[in-house]
């Protein structure tokens, strides 16, 4: 119940600041206090503060704008992966900014995330809307960034049990992928049952989050990983 | 129940009743007489002495009866004072079969909300405006106004059948009677201003009648009621749903990743394996999975699909798509193929798909059939039975249901051809053994009744946690 609270409170938080979008720290917070995995990661605006507390985390990292008017961040350079070591670091993090500053002028830059970078594996997209008919709505999709390509995404509607969650998963095309295709070990069903059941328990909670991305989610043979976490609020509060 | 004056009335009232044979309400008002309702009907005219031999009455008021149920067949800006005839006199129930409300624009949804408005707090319940109603075969209820001569009633049986559009309805159960296929109740639901399906599927799942519950739906208003009746129909019987319109619901769509890739006819589909109910993609395969569901057990456990046939094409066929949807084919117990060698002709084939080849006759077939059926390896049969050869006689109907009676083993059958297979196709379905013209959709209905029993299966596992 104190996670309730907490959440509550980074949700009012950006409403009075008269924002729908959350910035990703904000969406990654409320994610680990219902017990999503997401990577190590810290949020700063100053390059010594940056390069002290990336060994912290441990290369490779990845760099990531945060500014309440980027909704897609690679768009707009927003997004630097794979930094290998502290020299590349200083480099790229000047050139991040730049970048965002000439592509997207009347952005307000409010922070650069730094996190850990995962190990390429398994991409899938989780998520969730609130349906006009069926209200909130668990998705669980494949493919990362292919998922729309692809269009292989199966929803339910929350709250979900652990059956519905297995099942969501078996009723992907690709859920084969899963199972460790090409000699490679399968991954961990359960990590994954685990986010998409925390994810509905938030959806049920939390009603003035209208949507929500977690995109990719990397499943790994002991665990899943929620690399970009995306919450969108009800914007209708009160009705129009 | 509040809804079984729509299905058991003891006296009805059509308003609107004509004298005019092309008009609805004289459609009707015959439909009752022709149908040997039980109950009293009384037409209402306030311009005619007597139609179909009937006495007219010029309004509700004027009947010396309580009134179960009232038909309205008149022009939509009449509805509404109808409609306070209705609450005035205490009706039931009334289906509104006019059209020119919502469907036609502002002007007509304005009388809705009128009606909605006037029936808010009573006890009349509305089936309607805009659409054909009920007909329920074993009351003798049909408002249908489609002349019986051009629309043939199904006879009773275990399938109920609610559809959001009459004709999508009416040409349905029309090919329903035409190919012997029995109805508990059809239920058209039209705009859906009172009575809409969650209401339905909540009284149908009580209904002893009905076995299975077929559902065409453009749209389900009210979801979250619908997921938790749909899930309460499908502990106890199976149900199907076709769902029209399968448009992107755009207005959410661009904000976020799971928006865009949202589209309301996932979620729908979600929704549907949610509650255990299976999905129909086609206007075909909403009765054949009715007919396997509602004819057969359903298969838990082992569900592998044993295939005999005396067409070798056939088997292929049904192997391919029984692979495509990821369906196991039984590999046969030996004892079962050591019988199956020393018996039949050494030039069958006798694995799956057991081939009794071009010649096989019925006692082939019997043997076949028992042999398989008994097999612990197989959960389902798919009988293949070509009648154009001269050595099948009308008695493999019989065979095929003694062992389906006998070992109990759900069974379905595929065969194809003119008269003199059509009817032992009506033999096969008085029997309840449903049969399909090709081997996709016998495999298909195969595959339906393996989800079904998977969701059952999931409902125990919840029951254990």
């Amino acid at each position: 119940m104190i996670e309730m609270k907490e959440c509550e409170a980074i949700i009012q938080k950006v409403l009075t600041e008269d924002r729908f979008t959350m910035i990703a720290n904000e969406a990654q917070q409320i994610c680990n206090l219902h017990n999503i995995p997401t990577p190590k990661s810290f949020i700063t605006m100053d390059l010594n503060e940056a390069i002290f507390r990336v060994k912290e985390i441990g290369f490779p990292v990845v760099l990531k704008i945060i500014s309440p008017q980027i909704l897609h961040k690679s768009d707009v350079g927003g997004v630097i992966l794979d930094i290998r070591t502290e020299e590349e670091f200083r480099f790229r993090y000047e050139q991040l900014i730049a970048d965002v500053i000439r592509l997207e002028p009347t952005a307000k830059i409010t922070g650069i995330q730094i996190q850990r970078m995962m190990p390429a594996s398994v991409e899938m997209i989780v998520g969730a809307i609130r349906d006009r008919q069926f209200g909130p709505s668990i998705m669980l999709g494949i493919g990362g960034i292919f998922t729309e390509v692809y269009d292989d995404v199966s929803f339910r509607v929350a709250p979900i049990d652990r059956i519905d969650a297995l099942n969501l998963i078996h009723g992907l095309k690709g859920s084969k992928i899963l199972q460790g295709a090409r000699g490679k070990p399968p991954a961990d069903i359960n990590s994954i049952i685990n986010i998409l059941v925390n994810i509905s328990d938030l959806m049920m909670e939390h009603n003035t989050i209208s949507q929500l991305d977690l995109n990719p989610v990397l499943a790994y043979p002991d665990s899943a990983c929620a690399v970009d976490c995306r919450i969108i609020l009800e914007q209708n509060e009160g009705g129009q | 129940m509040a809804l079984s004056p729509f299905f058991n009335p003891k006296s009805v009232a059509v308003v609107g009743a004509s004298r005019e044979p092309r008009k609805f309400g004289h459609v009707i008002l015959k439909n009752f007489i022709d149908s040997e309702f039980t109950g009293k009907a009384y037409p209402v005219n306030p311009k005619a002495e007597d139609i179909l031999g009937l006495k007219s009455y010029p309004n509700l008021k004027e009947i010396p009866d309580e009134l179960d149920l009232t038909i309205i067949a008149v022009p939509a800006p009449i509805v509404p004072s109808i409609i306070d005839e209705c609450l005035l006199e205490n009706v039931k129930a009334a289906v509104i079969i006019s059209g020119g409300f919502r469907e036609t624009g502002e002007k007509g949804e304005k009388l809705e909300l009128e009606i909605k408005k006037k029936i808010e707090g009573s006890n009349l319940r509305i089936i309607g405006p805009n659409c054909i109603g009920v007909y329920d075969p074993a009351n003798h209820v049909d408002t249908l106004f489609l002349p019986r001569y051009r629309l043939r009633r199904p006879k009773p049986g275990p399938i109920a059948f609610i559809s959001q559009s009459g004709a999508f309805g009416s040409a349905v159960l029309d090919r329903a009677a035409s190919q012997d296929i029995g109805i508990s109740k059809f239920i058209s639901i039209g705009n859906k201003i009172d009575v809409d399906e969650v209401d339905l599927l909540n009284y149908l799942a009580e209904d002893n009648l009905t076995k299975c519950i077929t559902v065409y739906v453009e749209s389900i208003e009210r979801g979250r009621d619908f997921l938790k009746v749909a899930s309460r129909v499908t502990d106890n019987k199976p149900l199907i749903l076709l769902k029209g319109g399968v448009t992107k619901d755009g207005a959410r769509a661009a904000l976020s990743h799971t928006g865009s890739l949202a589209g309301s006819a996932k979620i729908y589909t979600g929704a549907f394996e949610q509650a255990g109910a299976i999905q129909a993609q086609t206007v075909d395969e909403l009765f054949d999975y009715a007919r396997a569901l509602g004819y057969q057990p359903t298969i838990r456990g082992q569900t592998s699909v044993a295939i005999v046939t005396n067409g070798g094409g056939f088997g292929v066929i049904s192997t391919d798509e029984a692979s495509r949807l990821g369906l196991k084919l039984a590999s046969f117990d030996p004892k079962t193929i050591e019988g199956l060698q020393e018996k039949l002709p050494d030039y069958a084939i006798v694995h799956n798909p057991l081939d009794l080849v071009g010649d096989a006759d019925v006692d082939r077939y019997r043997l076949a059939l028992n042999a398989v059926s008994s097999d612990p390896n197989v959960g389902v049969i798919l009988v293949i039975v070509l009648l154009q050869t001269s050595f099948i006689e009308s008695d493999v109907v019989d065979a095929i249901t003694e062992s389906h009676v006998t070992f109990g083993k759900p069974t379905v059958v595929c065969t194809i051809g003119g008269e003199f297979t059509q009817i032992l196709v009506k033999m096969l379905e008085e029997n309840h053994i449903p049969s399909y013209p090709t081997p996709e959709r016998a495999i298909n209905a195969i595959n339906a009744l393996i989800k079904y029993g998977k969701a059952l299966e999931d409902k125990d596992k919840r029951k254990i946690v």
